[in-house]
């Protein structure tokens, strides 16, 4: 058996069956290739015979999910690479030229290269199962289409959808794929096969004209218009680090402007050019990594799979509360939300209803749907109702005192089984322990805010959290779709602990630079989503306080909060609430400092200069900005990693990219370390001390210096 | 035979219809009520065996509302639920039907709903402009097509209020508030009589409030749009003076009648869900019972006169558990209308009323007014017609706790010549 199974009928359609032997998806591979191009031989030599060829998958929940990323990485050279494009383009260019109609039955992740396969076909029916998802995302691992997708799905959706979906890599599904003219038609399940079948028989209803409005959009000016302002939007999010992107538009300006042959080469010389990009390796590493994470949380939690949530308590419905009551709903979990006071759950359920009507508004659920999320979440002031839940997550007021009597009362309130979870970002799970009779059903899941946007959780451990509460914890955290990484109970768990030393890095940088958007500037360069000011009003200067308060507790010197920061929270504290307390006013190239902020800032710079003397007054480059502010995050990193805090180097990778938004393109932290080299980071570090003591660097990073190489590298299976 | 009891229940506040609850249809009205009442007694759902729903106003988007109802609560889909109706009763026979099923050893878990959106009484077409429009449909020629057009008046489309017909028994042709004064005549009962009774709902159902006394029944319910909280029934006014009630003109009979909206039961959404469950299991979970129903019984009576059904139906279930009237030691009548509650109370107390309706040969004897509606009726807290059973079972059953008393009854009056009644006792 191979993986295209063929049997054709009494009626003359040939029905193929994709099902790659031993493997949980169909993927294309070299192997798989050549067994297409054999089929498509039988097929062309026996033409006459067939009447037509259905395609369907043989694996539930997926048709083909795209090209097989572990001999993608294999590839070495850029001829290999361009060669495989060809291969695929050539393939699917016979399958197009078929005399007979072929139709493609699509249920399931229609991917990539799998739906570069569909878009060959001449019909193409998508069924409406959630699972079922149509798109072009190999831009995330940043590469191109290779397959004639950039100039196929153009031709089907236009110009605007297409460049569109194909930069953003976006996936739709049946619904808005038969509402974008991407499938003829979308079905129920159980319908698909019949519905593929009379496309076969009866051909597809002849098409509409197309109105003006559409020949208008694809005449050469408006697309290349198009093209024009999609680059201009593409660089001001990628600030030009990822060459994919930029590849993508030049692919597409080929194919729309010049022509399908024009972009079929271009798609080949851009898969030859990315394939072995220092950026495309770094993205298809996290790809894995964000894989490798549940093996991760397997290793510590090997039955998590086996654990079933219908019923979690949730206890605080502020904005954090209720964003996470909201997405636990959103996957079929009854909530019972409590809170204090009937005011506050009346707040925290308008959150949760805004954000079920965004998603009705955004066409994600239907209307009924959204309701019936909503209708899940059950709100309360008392105590009841939690005796049968599986988990109780706590998500009140960051008050140790607070929290302790909370965990004491659930303890009357819920089931013997049920495990017990702390949502605090601030304080330590051993500080909270002491209040739980049995501590094995205590455990940390520390989602970020705001829980429905942010990818990364951390599941944090104590050495007497058992099997169970770990199972359960990881269960959740991969129910809704997120990334969990197992982290034991410190100061700041992982993320807090490593961003702590940038932020106050920032603070402390913001008085010595002559312009504080130079350090803004510093971090966008970098890599970084977004500077730190403009982090600092995500996150909230209190919240940010707070944290930074309790790590200089535990850790000392090295975490003295940065003065800056003290004077901007009090300055916003007497601004009041609002968006005139934000630091960075503005959007996109509007954006600009806070003239009240821009004050106190000018104050400080105006003391430290006075106390440090001229040294000060040197001007600061942005690598030198990016060094002070990176270096000291890679020594928390290899503090945390040997006090054992994490196992693996790659999950502070993954955890401070999914968390943080650290520059993906270079690969974490670490990886990042390891590229420039661990001792550089070592001596920079030993020379910014003699000003900074702060800085110096520890011995853990002293030691992962002294191994030389690839430091924190460790021996996992990560391809690549 | 396998005894029920009724573990417990709850309610949502009773709001005026077309208020806060009209973006609330049925169905979510019922799903409020009914997950509460899981996760206020820990029900597992799955452990229920069927959810029976009393509701009068059905839904058209949703016909069997008591299965959609379960679903939506987290239910699963093999329990089996269906809706029932005997207009005001509806609720109460959702208690009395869920009772027999475990009684008859069927069942061991089952839940009482009743629910009511009153708001959503939809608007209703004439029948001869969707006769007309048909024709429309059915015409060959263009001709044809605007002949038929032209057939359709302005008044085909005046809407006709659902609610209103809902509330007229078509038996007599009378609409509700028509029967009560057909009560008053017959007894006498004045509009001061009218008013005072209900000024005491209002004064009884503000104290209950304040004393908290209807907060353990009272859900919190956060309705959309907006979602801001409702902790408690909005009716009773604080302050109703006898003044302001008489200047209220007569509702039904502007003419002669004394029957206004003032003494009357608002019209009201809202839902109750009750806990019936086998006697031994509810042991077993260690639920501790509020009570259980020792009598229950449906009378018929002239539809002309319904609201004196409390006093057929009270007669029948007191035979039924061989109880006297003076057993009963604290009595809700639902109060639909402040004329036909009076009529009540006369009734068991005239000897010729019931003489010639019961065939007894004596009155059935007084209900002291100290011992009726202690916590205010329908009058003030509202009357959302397929819950109010569920309602005045409940409110008794807590108040005989706190008074410590063992029997109670609690009685309504139906539009159309029926009345209920079901005779509670504490364990």
């Amino acid at each position: 058996m191979g993986t295209w199974n063929s049997v054709q009928g009494n009626d003359g359609i040939l029905h193929v069956t994709i099902d790659k032997p031993e493997a949980s998806v169909n993927a294309f591979s070299a192997s798989v290739l050549a067994e297409l191009e054999t089929l498509l031989n039988d097929i062309e030599r026996s033409a006459g015979q067939i009447k037509g060829v259905l395609f369907k998958s043989g694996k539930p929940g997926n048709f083909i999910a795209g090209a097989d990323i572990k001999e993608m990485s294999s590839i070495t050279t850029k001829d290999q690479a361009r060669a495989t494009a060809k291969k695929g383009q050539d393939l699917f260019a016979r399958l197009e030229q078929l005399p007979m109609p072929t139709v493609a039955a699509i249920s399931g992740s229609c991917l990539g290269g799998g739906l570069e396969f569909a878009l060959a076909c001449k019909y193409r029916v998508a069924d409406d199962d959630r699972k079922t998802v149509l798109g072009l995302p190999e831009v995330r691992l940043g590469l191109v289409p290779g397959w004639g997708g950039t100039v196929r799905l153009p031709r089907l959706v236009g110009t605007m959808n297409g460049v569109q979906m194909i930069l953003a890599g976006a996936m739709i599904n049946g619904t808005k794929a038969k509402s974008r003219g991407l499938v003829h038609d979308v079905v129920p399940p159980e319908a698909l096969e019949a519905a593929a079948l009379t496309f076969l028989r009866k051909g597809a209803p002849r098409a509409k004209n197309p109105g003006i409005k559409h020949r208008v959009m694809e005449t050469k000016l408006v697309r290349s218009y198009i093209l024009k302002q999609a680059e201009k939007q593409m660089l001001a999010m990628t600030h030009g680090h990822y060459p994919g992107p930029k590849r993508v538009i030049e692919v597409l300006r080929a194919g729309l402007l010049e022509g399908p042959e024009a972009g079929f080469a271009a798609e080949a010389d851009a898969i030859a050019d990315l394939s072995k990009d220092p950026v495309t390796v770094e993205c298809i590493r996290l790809f894995f990594l964000n894989d490798e994470s549940k093996k991760w949380a397997e290793e510590v939690a090997p039955n998590y799979k086996s654990k079933k949530l219908t019923h979690v308590g949730l206890l605080g419905a502020g904005t954090m509360g209720a964003s996470l009551a909201k997405i636990m709903a959103d996957k079929n979990i009854t909530v019972r939300l409590k809170d204090v006071s009937a005011d506050a759950l009346a707040k925290g359920l308008k959150v949760a209803r805004n954000l079920c009507d965004k998603d009705v508004k955004k066409k994600k659920v239907s209307k009924r749907e959204a309701d019936r999320c909503f209708g899940r979440l059950s709100p309360t002031t008392e105590y009841t109702g939690l005796k049968h839940a599986e988990l109780v997550i706590e998500a009140v007021i960051e008050d140790l005192d607070i929290k302790k009597k909370v965990f004491r009362d659930l303890q009357i309130a819920c089931g013997p089984d049920t495990i017990l979870a702390t949502n605090t970002s601030s304080l330590r799970l051993s500080d909270m322990v002491g209040a739980i009779d049995r501590p094995e059903r205590f455990v940390g899941i520390h989602f970020f805010n705001p829980p429905h946007k942010m990818q990364l959780v951390e599941i944090v451990t104590l050495d007497s959290t058992g099997q169970d509460a770990i199972s359960t914890a990881v269960a959740l955290v991969t129910k809704l779709g997120k990334t969990p990484v197992v982290v034991k109970d410190c100061p700041g768990f992982l993320v807090n602990r490593l961003l702590t030393p940038y932020m106050n890095e920032a603070g402390y940088l913001l008085a010595e630079v002559d312009d504080p958007m130079e350090v803004e500037k510093a971090a966008l360069e970098f890599g970084f989503p977004m500077g730190p000011l403009e982090l600092m009003d995500l996150v909230g200067a209190g919240v940010a306080a707070k944290v930074s308060q309790v790590l200089f507790e535990a850790y000392g010197e090295r975490m003295q909060p940065a003065p800056a920061w003290k004077r901007l929270t009090e300055l916003q504290k007497s601004l009041g609430q609002g968006a005139q307390t934000k630091v960075i006013l503005g959007k996109g190239s509007k954006k600009k400092i806070n003239p009240d902020v821009a004050k106190v800032l000018a104050d400080i710079r105006r003391e430290h200069r006075a106390q440090a003397g001229a040294a000060a007054s040197d001007r600061l480059s942005h690598t030198e900005i990016a060094e002070r502010l990176v270096f000291p995050v890679i020594n928390e990193a290899a503090r945390a990693l040997e006090e054992g805090i994490v196992r693996y180097p790659e999950e502070v990778d993954m955890a401070m990219v999914f968390g943080t938004g650290f520059a993906p393109f270079r690969g974490g932290p670490l990886r990042y370390a390891d590229s420039i080299g661990v001792s550089y980071v070592v001596e920079t570090l030993e020379r910014l001390a003699a000003q900074h003591p702060r800085l110096a660097p520890s011995d853990a990073l002293r030691h992962r210096a002294a191994i030389g190489g690839r430091a924190f590298e460790s021996a996992l299976k990560v391809p690549v | 035979m396998a005894r029920a009891v009724i573990v417990g229940g709850v309610r949502s506040p009773f709001v005026r219809a077309g208020d806060q609850l009209r973006f609330t249809p049925t169905p979510e009205l019922g799903r409020l009520v009914t997950q509460e009442l899981l996760m206020r007694y820990d029900v597992k759902p799955e452990s229920i065996d069927e959810l029976v729903c009393g509701n009068v106003g059905t839904p058209p988007d949703a016909t069997n509302v008591g299965r959609v109802i379960s679903l939506l609560s987290g239910i699963p889909k093999e329990v089996i639920a269906h809706t029932i109706s005997r207009n005001c009763a509806s609720g109460m026979d959702s208690v009395t039907q869920a009772v027999e099923h475990v009684e008859s050893g069927r069942f061991k878990k089952v839940i009482a709903l009743g629910v009511e959106s009153m708001s959503s009484a939809p608007l209703l077409f004439p029948k001869q402009m969707s006769e007309k429009l048909l024709n429309t449909t059915k015409a060959k020629t263009t001709m044809q097509r605007l002949q038929a057009f032209s057939k359709l008046r302005v008044s085909d489309f005046t809407p006709q209020i659902g609610l209103v017909m809902g509330l007229t028994d078509p038996v007599s042709g009378l609409i509700m508030g028509k029967t009560a004064e057909k009560v008053a005549r017959k007894f006498g009962i004045t509009r001061d009589d009218q008013d005072e009774y209900a000024l005491r709902s209002h004064e009884k159902a503000v104290a209950a409030l304040e004393a908290g006394r209807l907060a353990r029944e009272t859900m919190t319910i956060y309705p959309a749009p907006k979602n801001d909280p409702i902790t408690q029934d909005i009716g009773p006014r604080k302050g109703q003076s006898i003044k302001s009630l008489s200047k209220l003109k007569p509702y039904f009979d502007p003419k002669y009648g004394s029957v206004t909206v003032g003494n009357a039961c608002m019209v009201t959404d809202g839902a109750c869900a009750l806990l019936i469950m086998d006697e031994e299991l509810a042991k077993a979970e260690g639920y501790q019972p509020i009570g259980r129903i020792r009598s229950f019984a449906y009378a018929g009576c002239d539809p002309a006169t319904m609201g004196l059904g409390p006093v057929y139906a009270t007669h029948k279930a007191l035979q039924q558990s061989g109880m006297q009237l003076s057993d009963i030691q604290l009595t809700e009548i639902n109060e639909a209308f402040a004329a036909q509650v009076i009529g009540c109370l006369r009734g068991f107390e005239s000897k010729s009323f019931c003489q010639e309706e019961l065939g007894t040969s004596e009155a059935l004897g007084s209900i002291d007014p100290e011992r009726l509606n202690v916590n205010g009726g329908a009058i003030a807290l509202g009357h959302p017609v397929g819950a109010t059973g569920n309602r005045i079972t409940l409110t008794l059953l807590h108040e005989m706790e706190r008074r410590n008393l063992d029997v109670g009854l609690a009685t309504l009056c139906v539009g159309g010549g029926l009345g209920g009644a079901v005779i509670v006792e504490r364990n």
